[in-house]
């Protein structure tokens, strides 16, 4: 009987590490005050969809790019009130301004032709099919 | 996730005078309610509160007195739209309500809402304060 390595991690506990990290970039030196907006992963059967909350941000403010399995989506929101505060005083806020950007490790092979973004009530939903597996099925003789 | 009416009430009164920006927006603090910023000039408060993703027919907005209620909810994603696997949930779910007092007085029939790229925008009209001025003889 082989003896296990008594400070190996088990396969799982490394995957579900592994993805952890990868999805969760704002975990990683992250500058304190920087915004992040909140991400929602979903997978289906033939897409992955990814929400972004926005509040706030125009569309053309808002950058999306998709390179080698990973989807960033970048931009900035814009303080439209920062004119009016010589005028009006602001009591609160609790809202955020700034640059973001955050890049998501999407878990499927993606068709990258066919991704789709849509910005509806400040919540951005970029759609990205999964490529289409080959119908075709090849007969393998055994010889 | 519903929020707990006494909590959010002593959240709200805790948190009335402070300036919130400062903290970055943890997990819960995104949960506990939206984002919102009040703004004074001299005839009007306005109030933005942050809704991405919420519709119209969801939230509703109560002016009582001095104080000023936003509540709403947002529904879990249909799962024929969103695929049935969770890869990843940063998004807060469920009903929210955030009730600020407003530092002056105004007109509850002068009170307008819009929605607009996420963000409900609330604008009082501050009530004319009645003034009876009263001359004094000397004597």
């Amino acid at each position: 009987m082989s003896l296990q390595p008594f400070f190996g991690f088990p396969p799982t506990v490394n995957d579900l590490f592994s993805d952890f990290v990868s999805y969760s970039p704002r975990l990683n030196n992250q500058i304190p005050g920087e915004l992040s907006p909140s991400i929602d992963v979903h997978e289906g059967k033939d897409t992955v969809s990814v929400d972004v909350e926005l509040p706030g941000v125009k569309k053309e403010d808002v950058q999306v790019h998709y390179d080698s399995g990973k989807l960033t989506i970048s931009g900035e929101v814009v303080n439209e009130r920062k004119n009016e505060s010589t005028e009006g005083n602001q009591r609160w806020s609790e809202r955020r301004f700034g640059s973001f950007s955050r890049t998501i490790t999407i878990p499927a092979k993606i068709d990258a032709d066919r991704i789709e973004a849509n910005f509806s009530n400040g919540l951005l939903t970029v759609t990205l099919p999964k490529v289409e597996k080959s119908q075709t099925k090849k007969q393998i003789a055994i010889k | 996730m519903l929020f707990d009416a006494f909590t959010n009430g002593f959240m709200n009164d805790i948190f009335e005078f402070g300036d919130r920006s400062k903290f970055n927006r943890s997990a819960w603090l995104s949960c506990w309610g939206p984002a919102l910023e009040l703004r004074e000039t001299e005839d009007t408060i306005e109030v933005d509160v942050e809704v991405p993703g919420i519709d119209k027919q969801n939230l509703k907005v109560d002016l009582h007195g001095s104080k000023l209620t936003i509540s709403g909810e947002r529904k879990k994603p249909e799962e024929e739209k969103a695929g049935p696997l969770i890869r990843w949930s940063e998004r807060c779910v469920g009903a929210f309500s955030r009730t600020i007092t407003l530092p002056q007085p105004v007109d509850e029939k002068l009170i307008h809402a819009s929605l607009n790229n996420g963000i409900l925008s609330i604008v009082m009209k501050k009530k004319n304060p009645e003034f009876t001025t009263r001359i004094v003889e000397i004597q």
